[in-house]
């Protein structure tokens, strides 16, 4: 009995002792927690209550004229609208089939390049080409376009050329053929130099006697990257491909409004331009707020997923 | 005997090796040429005059004849120099206040014994990965009355999250003898704040505001969604716009050849002015490329 009741107020006092340091931290931090609700406020106006919006709108008939307060609830009508239209599951299907490119054709190019400039023995040629091929990373998507505009539109470089050598002028940015390798293309234009970073980082942290050990061994180039530099990179590559697969439901918005005209729409309209063009354009706030939270529900429960799986695999995490 | 400068391995090539510094010289060198090439043919195109155009067919590599007549047209058009100012003062303002909740966001989220830490994390990660879409976010605006006001660039701008974890990372590696001696000295916690981390943090900061800014000069989808009133459209959208008109002209096809080459050479021209910002600040950006390596080391 004795013995009991004195775990019981040991087990008392080191509650207490919890709530004390608590309560000593409280005020310690009294000030800090005095700013962190104003940038919590913050959040919860401008990032909170759009998700709380975008559920009661779903939910709701936004018929011109009803507002997110006065319009009647219909359920999920919504969401079943969705499904029921053909228009919507083609951006679905364009969506993740251009996610499915952009993995296939992008993820690879940053990695050789990212080894090939490491290899590179000349160190102006290399700083040179480095600072190069990071700058088309800055540039707004407006400018990229510009840019892709002046060689695939139709009195463009390319098709210039192609006439000099006696071919017919391709329409690269009104066809269906072509609008999602000109995306893809541009994409990993765009962004090829930038995507050599967290490669690098990774081989920069390569022990520099495991290259010396290679040249001792006689090992070449290409058994050089297999044993040694591809080991060093492929959590990192790991990493990213996990972290796509995550992405899937995303895609560059802004690339694709910017370059997509009603000639593409069957092959490059995709969630988020419906969600603008028709949702917000034609005012079908409803259904558009329903195929939001659909994709950003569907898109958390992915990111989440594959998130654990890279910190079981790789050990890194985005958080 | 003085060896190459920078460059000892040069003599211990071998054969193999020798070959494959070709060929990856060669391949990272077209690479190298595949991303300066097209900025090179637009700064050409938006020098060369119309005639020229139409007399080589829109294939102008290098123009024979440079003019400055794209340019002298953007700088005529009535809402340039407004968007530029726009532009300029999104990009101050907007940079600025992407700081002003995330500093200290981040520096509180740092202290390991702060009661709730976890659960603030899980409030501010959550709003990286789920967010309401593009209706909401309209309406919200709409409700806030912040539609077709300057404003809808800035507060916006406030919240970043991603920001905010990078500035607790760098105040979390920050040697702990600093604060336990700020601590022995009595500083209070703004004090802490303030006059400790906020000077050590002045890279992280520097590297943030240069990302925030090219960030802000670039936006133009915003403006586009929440703004009506061209005259508080910022430059992207006004070049946006102008690559859009210019398109539509192209297939109306009630232009002649030498009105069509006057819009292609002033629209590279408002291409590059877009541009030259960033090229400008492109230098500085360079020391903190660094940052980049954080996409995905950020842990909680």
């Amino acid at each position: 009995m004795a013995v009991d009741t004195s775990v019981r107020q040991q087990a008392v006092s080191v509650a207490a002792e919890k709530r004390r340091k608590r309560r000593v931290l409280l005020k310690k931090y009294r000030i800090l927690y005095l700013i962190m609700s104003v940038i919590v406020l913050y959040y919860i106006i401008f990032h909170y209550i759009p998700i709380v919006m975008g559920v009661t709108i779903s939910l709701k008939d936004m018929k011109i004229g009803n507002t997110i307060f006065n319009a009647p609830f219909v359920g999920l009508q919504n969401y079943k609208t969705i499904f029921a239209n053909p228009q919507i599951v083609g951006t679905i299907k364009n969506t993740i089939w251009l996610s499915v490119l952009r993995l296939v054709w992008g993820f690879w190019p940053p990695i050789i390049l990212a080894i090939f400039i490491f290899d590179v023995v000349s160190p102006r040629f290399k700083k040179a080409c480095q600072t190069i091929v990071y700058i088309p990373h800055f540039f707004s998507w407006v400018v990229i376009y510009g840019i892709v505009f002046a060689f695939f539109s139709g009195n463009g470089f390319i098709n210039q050329l192609l006439k000099r050598i006696g071919m017919d002028n391709i329409p690269f940015m009104t066809s269906n053929a072509y609008f999602r390798s000109l995306l893809i293309g541009s994409q990993i234009w765009k962004g090829v130099g930038w995507g050599t970073i967290l490669y690098f980082a990774a081989m920069t942290g390569i022990n520099p006697e495991l290259f010396d050990a290679c040249k001792i061994d006689g090992a070449g180039p290409i058994r050089r990257i297999m044993a040694v530099i591809l080991p060093a990179i492929t959590p990192v590559i790991l990493f990213n491909l996990i972290m796509s697969l995550g992405n899937i439901l995303n895609n560059d918005f802004e690339q694709v409004l910017l370059f997509y005209n009603p000639t593409v729409y069957q092959v490059g309209d995709i969630i988020d331009t419906w969600v603008y063009r028709v949702g917000l354009g034609q005012r079908q706030y409803g259904i558009g707020a329903a195929v939001g939270l659909l994709k950003a529900v569907v898109g958390f429960i992915l990111i989440i997923g594959s998130n654990t799986l890279s910190r079981r695999v790789t050990g890194r995490s985005l958080w | 005997m003085r060896k190459k400068r920078g460059n000892p391995n040069r003599i211990k090539l071998s054969k193999n090796d020798f070959i494959y510094q070709i060929i990856i010289h060669a391949i990272v060198g077209l690479v190298t040429l595949a991303c300066l090439f097209p900025f090179i043919y637009v700064v050409g195109m938006s020098l060369t005059s119309q005639g020229e155009m139409v007399e080589k067919s829109y294939f102008v590599l290098f123009p024979e004849r440079p003019t400055l007549r794209g340019y002298q047209m953007i700088l005529r058009q009535p809402n340039f120099f407004n968007s530029l100012l726009v532009s300029v003062s999104r990009t101050i303002l907007g940079t600025m206040a992407s700081l002003v909740l995330v500093i200290p966001g981040g520096y509180i989220l740092s202290k390991q014994d702060l009661p709730g830490r976890k659960a603030l994390m899980m409030f501010f990660i959550i709003t990286m990965i789920l967010s309401g879409g593009l209706i909401p976010s309209y309406m919200l605006m709409k409700e806030l009355r912040l539609l077709d006001t300057f404003w809808v660039y800035i507060i916006p701008a406030m919240g970043g999250t991603f920001n905010m974890l990078i500035i607790k990372l760098f105040v979390e590696n920050m040697p702990d003898s600093i604060m336990e001696s700020a601590d022995l000295d009595g500083a209070t916690e703004m004090q802490k704040m303030l006059y400790i981390a906020m000077p050590l943090l002045v890279p992280t900061i520097a590297a943030l505001s240069l990302f925030a800014a090219v960030g802000q000069w670039n936006s133009w989808f915003d403006a586009m969604l929440y703004i009506q009133n061209a005259k508080l459209h910022p430059l992207s959208l006004v070049v946006r716009n102008l690559m859009f008109s210019a398109t539509i002209q192209d297939k109306s096809g009630n232009l002649t050849m030498y009105e069509k080459a006057t819009t292609e050479g002033m629209k590279m021209a408002t291409i590059v002015l877009a541009a030259i910002p960033i090229l400008c600040v492109y230098p500085f950006l360079q020391k903190y490329f660094i940052y980049g390596v954080y996409t995905g080391s950020v842990k909680g």
